[in-house]
């Protein structure tokens, strides 16, 4: 039931966010705070019926102390709802009462959920680990003995930078690569630091009072992977020249933090635009065969997400994913990173290297901007392809590999090949499947989706709660034509989510290219007057029925919609 | 109809916020930390006054140093119960900032400090002084624990008590 004509901004707003999965429901409260009317999808989130004319906040718990609004807005992020999903909740003062809006955020909750929770047992263990050793000076004789019982590293350094001991958690943690026991060395062999890294730490080290002193973060590498670690220092109970530091592993953290944001930008790639339901059909089909794959696109249209996706769903998603960017190298270097050299092979070799193709083993590469790649080198990719084998540089003898190539490029390859700069048989060779990403702007009605997606991937990775996108901004957002595509969207909105104060992004907080392509959208290329007409009257024919009406103009439903948010098509203008 | 009142749940995280809520409402604790995003209203019915008061209650995400409470979700609260972790001293900080930025966006509203885990007598770092100063400062304050039961329904109670006298 809809008695009360929506208001145009909400309307449009509404129409965007519910081909984008965010299932709106909305209701009108009369300013005496009884409910007037509804609609959208109500019983997602609420179990009882609603009553016309009875008090709203006797219906809805969450209203209860909110109503009347008297002209302020109020929003309530990631409200637990009767059906247990979360919701936003926002009342919109309205001359004569107020809306309430409710969208589905269940999916950012859990993600969110995973990460805050990971966050916080840490926290927690830390404080538990710091205030143990608060206990510590009373009984300090047995330090050693305690410090082993931490499950955190903890290595005491002394006055002149020698590590004195290592507890068991530490050893684990900084097993050096050599396997030597790293007490009586100096703490710089023990932590193989950047300058600028190294600098921080022997500032935490040599403070007067490291408790008061933020701790420090170190990626560290350790056998091969990398970690991150908080350094946290604090003075000896015994001999308050000596430090114990504590190393707490953050790196699970750090890539759930990654994760967070291409997981939704993964799942969000599930969207809903016709050419890129297409593109994920054909990302399904590729991943299961081992065929190499060129994947073409413009810049920043997410090439590298294709081959990722298409690593996980294949069956070598245990194995390694490496991308290697092939644009900018010399020829040299190109193939020593690709296929490892031997010692002496060339002026920098100065040790052994194994190249990617042999990392890789068991797993994916994909070759970023192949086009890019020197005539040498593409006759080495094509033996690779063909034999399944590689040579390292300096070397003759060849080694098996077992690894999926997939390729992307912004280029056009047959032109490439029609100027002499790419062979025609490595050509047939990758391109035994294709996947082309649509750009931006041949996908407009994936734009609110991914915004948003963006925008709570952003929020999580600042720890923050996601913004609302406000109308103008989508707005504004549709309009641009977006020449880097992807990426160009996610950095807006990254731009835009930090400019953001007050938990409602606005067309103000958009770059300036942004705003000023949307004031001038209206005039120069702004589309033939007629196609607005057309639509006003398929809509009036079929009585604003969007199924009846999108068939007769023979589009889909999708992309009237986002015409009628292009010319601001409400109800009353058909009416 | 019974009356609404609407009263939340502030203060750092994993203090026991939704632990404490679940005690009061369905006399069950449980033991695995599950943190919270955003908000859950669970309701309670009881008598103030022989006055049936249902009382909604907003068990919101705790802070922590990089995410604060907004004043939004406490905007129409009738009180609020702060609750600290007696465990861990700088929880108790958190609340007293809690209170002061509650109290500057939305002006005076009845709060209850409940010190929570006073089971965990062996960690607990809140001597009778600092409870003495707390009271002194106008604080109302129940030391209570939401897994033994103790001292919980009397927190609950204690903020209800406020909100009768400064009822509408
Ligand atoms: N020993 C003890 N543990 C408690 C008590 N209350 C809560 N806990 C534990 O403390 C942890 C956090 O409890 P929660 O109730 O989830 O805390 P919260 O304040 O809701 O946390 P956030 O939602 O993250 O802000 C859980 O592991 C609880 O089991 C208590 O009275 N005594
Ligand atoms: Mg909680």
């Amino acid at each position: 039931m809809n008695a009360t004509p929506l208001p145009p901004t909400v309307r449009i707003y509404l129409e965007a966010l519910l081909l984008n999965g965010r299932q709106p429901a909305y209701a009108f409260i009369a300013a005496d705070g009884t409910l007037q009317s509804w609609g959208g999808e109500m019983d997602r989130y609420l179990k009882q019926p609603l009553h016309k004319g009875r008090p709203a906040d006797d219906q809805i718990d969450a209203l209860v102390g909110l109503l009347p609004l008297e002209g302020e807005n109020a929003s309530i992020p990631h409200l637990m709802t009767d059906t247990y999903r979360s919701a936003d909740l926002h009342l919109v003062a309205e001359a004569g009462g107020a809306w309430m809006i409710l969208l589905d955020s269940t999916v950012e909750v859990h993600q969110q959920q995973t990460f805050q929770q990971q966050s916080n047992d840490l926290l927690l263990l830390k404080a538990r680990q710091l205030s143990m050793l608060a206990q510590l000076r009373a009984h300090n004789e047995h330090l050693e003995a305690i410090l082993n019982q931490l499950s955190v590293a903890a290595v005491r350094i002394a006055p002149d930078g020698t590590v004195t001991f290592l507890n068991a958690y530490a050893e684990r943690l900084l097993a050096t690569a050599d396997g030597t026991a790293a007490t009586g060395r100096p703490w710089q062999q023990l932590l193989p630091l950047d300058s600028q890294a190294a600098a921080a730490f022997a500032a935490l080290l040599t403070a007067e009072d490291p408790a008061a002193c933020a701790r420090v973060r170190l990626a560290l590498e350790t056998e091969g992977a990398l970690r991150h670690l908080e350094a946290d220092v604090r003075l000896d109970p015994r001999d308050p020249a000596f430090r114990i530091t504590y190393f707490y592993d953050i790196s699970e953290l750090q890539e759930l933090r990654g994760r967070l944001n291409e997981k939704s930008v993964f799942e969000k790639m599930t969207g809903k635009s016709e050419p890129m339901l297409r593109t994920f059909q054909l990302i399904r089909d590729v991943a299961r065969v081992h065929a190499t794959v060129l994947i073409e696109g413009e810049t920043g249209t997410g090439k590298e997400l294709v081959a990722r996706a298409i690593h996980a769903c294949s069956p070598r998603k245990d194995g390694p994913f490496i991308v290697v960017n092939c644009a900018g190298f010399t020829d040299s270097l190109i193939n020593s990173q690709l296929f490892g050299h031997k010692k002496g092979s060339f002026t920098d070799a100065v040790s052994n290297q194994i190249g990617v193709f042999e990392a890789a083993h068991g797993g994916t590469i994909l070759l970023d901007e192949i086009g890019d790649i020197p005539m040498n080198t593409q006759t080495r990719i094509l033996r690779a392809l063909e034999q399944r084998e590689i040579i390292r540089v300096g070397e003759t003898e060849a080694r098996k590999v077992d690894i999926r190539i997939l390729a992307a490029t912004n280029k056009n390859l047959e032109e490439e090949v029609k100027r002499g700069n790419f062979r025609l048989d490595l050509l047939y060779r990758i391109r035994v499947a294709r996947v082309v990403l649509p750009p931006l702007r041949e996908r407009r009605e994936d734009i609110p989706l991914l915004a948003r997606t963006f925008a709570a991937a952003v929020a999580a990775e600042n720890e923050m709660i996601a913004p609302v996108i406000g109308p103008d901004v989508l707005a504004a957002l549709m309009a641009y034509p977006w020449p880097g595509n992807v990426r160009e969207l996610r950095n807006a909105i990254e731009f835009a989510i930090i400019r953001c104060r007050d938990g409602m992004l606005r067309c103000h907080d958009l770059p300036p290219e942004i705003m000023t392509s949307a004031e001038n959208e209206q005039h120069p290329d702004a589309p033939a007057p007629s196609e607005k007409a057309q639509l006003l009257e398929a809509l009036r024919a079929e009585n604003g029925r969007r199924d009846e009406t999108a068939r007769r103009l023979g589009i889909s439903r999708a992309t009237l919609y986002r015409r009628m948010t292009h010319y601001h098509i409400t109800e009353a203008d058909w009416r | 109809m019974a009356l609404k009142r609407k009263i939340c749940m502030l203060g750092a995280f994993s203090v026991g916020k939704t632990s404490l809520v679940s005690r009061y409402v369905l006399s069950i604790f449980p033991e695995k930390y599950l943190t919270t995003v955003g908000v859950k209203i669970d309701k309670k019915t009881v008598e103030v006054n022989g006055q049936e008061t249902t009382l909604l209650i907003w068990d919101l995400y705790g802070e922590d140093a990089v995410q604060q409470v907004r004043s939004s979700y406490v905007r129409g609260a009738d009180g609020c119960l702060l609750v600290a972790d007696g465990t861990r001293p700088e929880t108790l900080e958190a609340a007293r900032r809690i209170r002061a930025r509650m109290e500057t966006e939305l002006g005076p509203l009845p709060f209850v400090l409940l010190l929570n885990k006073c089971d965990l007598q062996d960690e607990w770092c809140i001597d009778a002084h600092a409870l003495a100063a707390l009271q002194d400062e106008g604080w109302s304050v129940q030391r209570c624990s939401a897994r033994t039961g103790e001292g919980v329904e009397e927190g609950f109670r204690m903020l209800v008590g406020n909100l009768s006298e400064a009822a509408p």
